[in-house]
């Protein structure tokens, strides 16, 4: 009887978990997952406040099991202590109230990178859908975040992750869809709307890329009509990305590039100017302090009804070449040059 | 002790047909009307002759069919009913046979709009529409199959221009035998359609009106040439047609909205035997403009008909770089005005 009594004390390994069926570890109320294993959720947990669950260990499997962690106070949904990496987290919802981060890790950009892995997530209402303070691999794929009261994905990294963004929705961002420090990242088949509240200046972007290289293909990113802040479709401070056959509809500015040596290519830009706020440029190059913006390849774009011009290129953007694109219904004109050096490749209509 | 027994047991069972299961899924054995937030799990079939298997009337509801099947009789009524205002609702892996409808999203009780995602489901036959979802805030379909049904998906949302959040994707899904419209998307900001395959859909394959779209690597067939349609744009629909193939039909795509751009598409006209006035890429119609779009890079061989067709009420359409070279049919059609060849046609 006494070593029963034992076996029954050892059996419960975390706070909240239990042995569940294929040898997954089942969790069932707020805790901290503290060694590397599978785990599942096997009901909803709703928490008023502070980490629900708390992640302080590697190789950690955790499946939501179609159930929803929810808070109605602030902390984070799921809180990956510093330091520890390989998480996938799967299948699931995490729904917050405009105070919370769904997925935090890292305090600083100095935290060990992590590898993580989300899919098949719906992940609304939150302030941060993920908030990365430092990654290595980022994988993102059939999730859905939307509602987001800042930013739907943020990582931030010292290192530059590479990884997966794919066939996931990013909506409702009320500053950017996508902040993403990355150095070769794709970004693939994904939706992404931009959807500012409140009047602060600055401008809201689909997705912001920065870092080296990358490949952006295939999404589809739009924004409102008659939004209180500037919008645009993608901002690239990332050098050597390529941008491919993607559209982007009704942002103040399509695309804007700072960064040398991409190829923008095949995308549909339409509607760039018409929602009611400034600017009205389907594809605007202009330099940053130290970053020329030069050496980039614009072709075979349609960009239709820029309300001021479908390319402009600002003093001193150089040495970029335009070719292929068909620009229709500009307000100003179709090429707006006052860099230096860029030149039309011909083919353009 | 029974008595404790008998109320704890009576706890669990929160709704008729459910008990607590493995994992902490919540099983499915008979017809449900689920009221709560939570996990499903389907634990064997279900068939009924007449009304509705689940009703759903709560949100965050995940419903695994895990490998089974829900049937009803071809006249009965519908085999998911999702109750507004009901939302965020995933629904996966099994089978919805029979019935008038598969999934259908009912908004008798309210406005309010609804998310729905599909995953790994297998529709077979409906009588109406396998899949209706009105006033869709989003809506995901994917790897799933819709045979023999009147129309595949209905998706509408009447606020397309002021709410942002109004998307759907539909990815690696087939479409068969379709009566109607394979899918038919209205009032969608956004829409992602990839990797689909549609097969013998009686008017057209992807019905799309209003919103941006991406839609690439599909691929359109027909048994059956007079009437079909592979890719429909209407009422404001713009976007990105892709890397598409079409085999057989009386149009491949039809645009009759502004600013699109068709580019990279295989497209194979009937046979000439089939009769009927076939079309590879058509621009505009009676009282429907299609203006500056752009045209690219696509092989359209007809063996009658027109490769390209502008009609009078399309202008300032751009094709460049497309071979049309086809096995008996004509080339360009050009009844609009301002369509330019801006060159390397292969004729």
């Amino acid at each position: 009887m006494r070593c029963l009594l034992a076996i029954v004390a050892l059996l419960p390994l975390l706070s909240g978990t239990a042995a569940a069926d294929e040898g997954r570890t089942a969790i069932f109320q707020p805790g901290t997952i503290d060694r590397p294993g599978s785990y599942v959720l096997n009901r909803d947990i709703v928490v008023a406040g502070g980490d629900a669950i708390v992640i302080r260990a590697s190789q950690v499997d955790l499946d939501l099991n179609g159930y929803a962690i929810r808070s109605t106070g602030g902390g984070a949904l799921i809180q990956i202590a510093d330091g520890f990496s390989s998480i996938r987290i799967r299948n699931g919802r995490l729904l917050g109230n405009d105070e919370v981060v769904a997925i935090a890790y890292g305090s600083s950009e100095q935290a060990p990178p992590i590898t993580l892995r989300l899919e098949d997530l719906e992940v609304d209402g939150n302030l941060f859908g993920v908030f990365l303070g430092s990654a290595a691999v980022l994988d993102i794929t059939s999730c859905d975040i939307l509602r987001c009261a800042d930013t739907c994905v943020l990582s931030f990294s010292a290192v530059e992750p590479t990884g997966r963004i794919v066939d996931s929705r990013f909506a409702q961002a009320q500053y950017n869809g996508l902040h993403l420090v990355q150095g070769g990242m794709e970004l693939r088949g994904n939706i992404i709307s931009t959807e500012p509240q409140s009047y602060q200046r600055d401008q809201r972007v689909g997705a912001r890329i920065i870092g080296h290289g990358g490949i952006l293909d295939g999404n589809l990113v739009a924004s409102i009509d008659q939004p209180p802040d500037r919008t645009a479709g993608v901002e690239l401070f990332a050098s050597g990305i390529l941008m491919t056959n993607n559209v982007l509809d009704r942002h103040s500015t399509g695309v804007i590039v700072h960064s040398n040596g991409n190829r923008i290519a095949g995308n549909v830009i339409r509607r760039s100017g018409f929602n009611g706020v400034d600017d009205g440029n389907g594809i605007d190059v202009w330099n940053l302090p130290g970053d020329p913006a030069a050496g980039n390849l614009i072709e075979v774009n349609l960009i239709d009804e820029s309300l001021q011009c479908a390319l402009n290129f600002s003093p001193p953007s150089a040495d970029n070449a335009f070719r292929g694109n068909m620009r229709f219904a500009s307000g100003v004109a179709p090429v707006c040059d006052g860099g230096n050096g860029n030149t039309d490749a011909g083919g353009n209509l | 002790m029974k008595r404790f027994l008998v109320l704890g047991l009576a706890s669990m069972s929160v709704v008729a047909g459910v008990a607590r299961a493995d994992q902490g899924r919540i099983p499915i054995f008979g017809p449900v009307t689920i009221t709560q937030p939570g996990s499903y799990v389907l634990t064997r079939d279900i068939t009924v002759s007449s009304g509705t298997p689940i009703n759903i009337q709560a949100s965050n509801v995940t419903i695994d069919l895990n490998g089974h099947s829900l049937t009803n009789s071809p006249t009965g009524g519908r085999l998911i009913t999702i109750f507004s205002p009901s939302t965020n609702i995933r629904i996966a892996n099994g089978r919805l046979v029979g019935g008038v409808r598969g999934i259908d999203y009912n908004t008798s009780t309210g406005n309010a709009g609804t998310s729905v995602s599909i995953h790994a489901v297998d529709f077979e036959p409906q009588g109406e529409i396998a899949v209706d979802i009105s006033n869709a805030i989003s809506f995901e379909m994917t790897s799933s199959s819709i045979t023999n049904a009147y129309t595949g998906v209905l998706i509408t949302n009447p606020n397309a221009t002021t709410d942002p959040r109004v998307t759907a994707r539909l990815v690696g899904n087939r479409f068969a035998r379709i009566t109607h419209y394979g899918v038919i998307i209205t009032g969608m900001r956004s829409f992602i359609a990839t990797d689909n395959e549609f097969s013998d859909s009686g008017l057209a394959g992807i019905f799309l009106v209003m919103g941006s779209g991406l839609i690439t690597r599909n691929v359109f067939s027909a048994g059956v040439a007079l009437g079909t349609i592979g890719i429909d744009l209407q009422g404001g629909a713009t976007g990105l047609v892709l890397d598409n193939t079409f085999k057989g039909l009386e149009r491949g795509v039809w645009a009759m909205s502004n600013g699109n751009r068709i580019a990279g598409n295989l497209i194979i006209g009937p046979p000439a035997s089939a009769g009927g006035s076939p079309r590879g890429i058509v621009l505009g119609a009676s009282g429907f403009a299609a203006d500056r779009n752009l045209i690219e890079i696509n092989r359209i061989d007809m063996q009658s008909g027109c490769a390209i067709q502008f009609t009078p009420d399309s202008h300032d359409n751009i094709y460049r770089i497309n071979t049309l070279r086809g096995s008996g049919g004509l080339a360009v059609c050009n009844n609009g005005t301002g369509n330019v060849d801006a060159g390397g046609n292969v004729y």
